[in-house]
């Protein structure tokens, strides 16, 4: 009995014998990171091409540089936004405000943790609720 | 006297210019069965059983997530292990230092783990670095060298820093041939005054090869799951070829050089050393990204993730080389490359045989002269920024120490390639630059670059090395034949891959390419792997050496 409710718990978790499988599964529930949120204010209410230029190369550097991941970014009247996903907030932010003075929008702009999101569950997928679960291990208790 | 290049390459420099001495095919006489002979493992060296021999970090992973492991657990496992045969039984001598607070921050990351999620696949995986790579922690960073005994890093090595950030368990430091084997002319690798003699774990008299001896040997014996050495020229793939393990050198570049003990930051790197190709693809990915402190690092074109790159079918429709100039030097080792390739061959590459660099081994003194160069200036900014309280602040501090210390530093040879290092110029230097040049050219567009447009390649492949010699303290190294220079000289990346065993030592295969190609090798490099599953754990062996 105790081995079927283990395969049932191994199936429902998708766990596979297959170490590289564990791996993969690992990374893809590894601890959502911070995100950070970048507001560029611009002169106008919507974005020149040279301000969409300057956009994307600052995506590119945050990218390129490891600063983070570009999670979303677009634009609202009077701004530019850029949403990063970080290892950590402290080094971080300094280096964004870096990248910003360097790309000369500093004084404009805005940096600032966004609210986080949690981290994804083994089982059961639950995305429906409106309440997001909390973060656990697959295999742990519930 | 004229200069002996395996001392300053510590291994590969060699290679090049032997390969031109030699007859590429070798003698036409029987090869013998390239079995060891049975010595059996030395009295009272037979480690008893050890439940994570030959585990990897996915299975270890899969523990902690089942609960049957922690951090706390596989990192007492491995002191364990430590204790039992490192100083003790077959005393491989790998371990220059423990971390003391090791259990500590493996409870540290076990109560994370719990109220969150793990920071990744290295979260609660104890690890073990070499002596070179800074930690600002309760262990010294010294290269191995006494004059460097109290000697505590302010400031983590970016290495270590990502390390510590993706949750890893540095459980101590390995030895290393001191200074990285760029001392003397006539060393032994795995030999440090601060450490002793590492020993090969498949041949207790053999040697570990070098400089990253010490985290070669480690692994190979399951001392940690995983481990990292360092590279100038075949530091981290020598070592691993003869300790049956995956190593990757890494294009300069992708890891920050910040914090490391250099040799010469035109060639330094740090680089993965581990059991499979999976676990040293998570370690890889886990050490890139841009550091400040080495500005190169902002330029690369690195991969967070490479484990996405692992497809057993990865060498279908490849196109490889083979570079035939580093055949030729041990019978067993040829037969197993050519088994090798027809590996390859049947899992749907398209083999180039030969695709030779027209220029190999034209620029081995232009490379010596370019490590002279910049080991001064380099290691110059190291020692001045160190506390006060370390007395040796220059090169020529160093000299004058180990001179003053000649019975516990120099008991087996000396300090030739120092002494040459102290008699270079600054870096602004024409010969310097000239021969910068040179290197470049020749290994780069003249070079690896050219014999893959030439045959329109993916990789190339060679022996990484052959079956490795028996410690000689008296006379020092002498190598036995393999690959590592082009990649080093040009800074482009190297794996290498466990090919099977030869008189019952590991024999490595290398395939290496052009810049940033880290993700297309590891591709080869592990279907290579699951084709052939080549590693074989170490026996302890006293001696592999027929008897006369």
């Amino acid at each position: 009995m105790r081995i079927l409710l283990a395969a049932v718990l191994l199936a429902a978790c998708g766990r596979s014998e297959h170490p590289l499988d564990t791996v993969h599964q690992t990374i893809n529930e590894a601890r959502t990171k911070p995100r950070v949120q970048i507001q560029i204010r611009l002169e106008a209410i919507d974005p020149s091409s040279a301000d969409l230029q300057l956009q994307r190369t600052i995506e590119d550097r945050l990218e390129r540089e490891h600063i983070g991941r570009v999670v979303t970014s677009g634009s609202t009247p009077g701004a530019m936004n850029i949403t990063v996903e970080v290892d950590e907030t402290v080094n971080s932010i300094d280096k964004i405000r870096r990248l910003l003075r360097e790309a000369g929008v500093l004084n404009r702009s805005s940096v600032k943790i966004a609210e986080t999101v949690s981290s994804p569950s083994c089982t059961p997928q639950r995305s429906a609720s409106k309440r997001p679960d909390p973060p656990r291990l697959c295999g742990q208790p519930a | 006297m004229p200069f002996d290049r395996r001392a300053f390459l510590g291994y590969a420099g060699l290679a090049a210019a032997t390969s031109l001495a030699r007859p590429i095919f070798g003698q036409q006489r029987p090869v013998p069965e390239a079995m060891p002979p049975d010595h059996g493992p030395a009295p009272g060296a037979l480690p008893a059983p050890f439940e994570l021999e030959e585990m990897t970090v996915g299975e270890m992973q899969e523990g902690m997530r089942s609960g049957r492991y922690t951090a706390r657990s596989l990192t007492e496992a491995y002191l364990g292990r430590i204790e039992a045969i490192d100083k003790r039984g077959p005393a491989i001598n790998s371990m220059i230092e423990l971390n003391p607070d090791a259990l500590a921050i493996a409870d540290a990351l076990d109560a994370e783990r719990k109220q969150k999620a793990p920071r990744g696949p290295l979260h609660g995986i104890p690890i073990v670095i070499k002596d070179n790579i800074e930690t600002a922690d309760r262990m010294h960073t010294t290269a191995g060298s006494l004059a460097l005994a109290d000697s505590i890093a302010q400031r983590d090595a970016f290495v270590a820093q990502r390390l510590r950030e993706s949750g890893a368990v540095i459980i101590g430091k390995t030895n290393l041939s001191e200074w990285a084997n760029f001392r003397s002319t006539h060393s032994t690798s795995g030999w440090s005054a601060r450490g002793g003699q590492t020993r090969n774990p498949y041949s207790l008299d053999r040697n570990p090869c070098g400089s990253s001896s010490g985290t070669g040997a480690a692994i190979a014996a399951n001392l940690a799951a995983i481990g990292i050495g360092t590279e100038t020229d075949g530091s981290v793939v020598c070592p691993a070829s003869a300790s049956g393990l995956v190593g990757i050198k890494p294009t300069l570049g992708l890891i920050s050089r910040a914090g490391i003990i250099p040799i010469a930051h035109s060639q330094d790197t740090a680089g993965p050393m581990c059991r499979s190709v999976t676990d040293a693809a998570i370690l890889l990915g886990a050490l890139t990204g841009a550091d400040e402190r080495d500005p190169i690092t902002k330029t690369a074109k690195g991969e967070k993730d490479y484990t996405k790159f692992l497809d057993p079918n990865g060498l279908r429709g490849a196109r490889i080389g083979v570079a035939r100039k580093y055949f030729g030097f041990n019978d067993a080792t040829d037969r197993l490359m050519k088994e090798s390739i027809e590996a390859i061959k049947h899992l749907g590459a398209a083999v180039v045989d030969p695709a030779d660099m027209a220029t190999t081994g034209k620029y081995d003194e232009s490379e010596l002269d370019v490590l002279l160069f910049e080991f001064k200036a380099d290691l110059n900014k190291y020692l001045s920024a160190l506390p006060s309280n370390i007395k040796s602040r220059s090169l020529a501090d160093l000299i004058r120490f180990n001179e003053e210390n000649r019975d516990r530093e120099m008991p087996y040879f000396g300090q030739e390639l120092f002494e040459r290092a102290q008699k270079k110029g600054p870096l602004t230097s024409e010969a310097y630059k000239k021969a910068l040049a040179k290197n470049h050219r020749m290994s780069r567009a003249e070079g690896i670059d050219a014999v893959i447009a030439k045959h329109k390649l993916d990789a190339i492949i060679a022996p990484t090395g052959g079956p490795v010699w028996p410690t000689d303290l008296i006379n020092g190294d002498h190598f036995t034949g393999g690959y590592s220079t082009a990649s080093a000289v040009a800074g482009y990346p190297h794996i290498t891959v466990p090919a099977g065993m030869a008189f019952g030592l590991p024999v490595g295969m290398s395939f290496f390419g052009g810049a940033w190609s880290e993700a297309a090798l590891i591709k080869f490099a592990y279907a290579f792997e699951q084709e052939t599953k080549a590693r074989q754990k170490p026996a302890f062996r006293q001696s592999v050496t027929p008897q006369t």
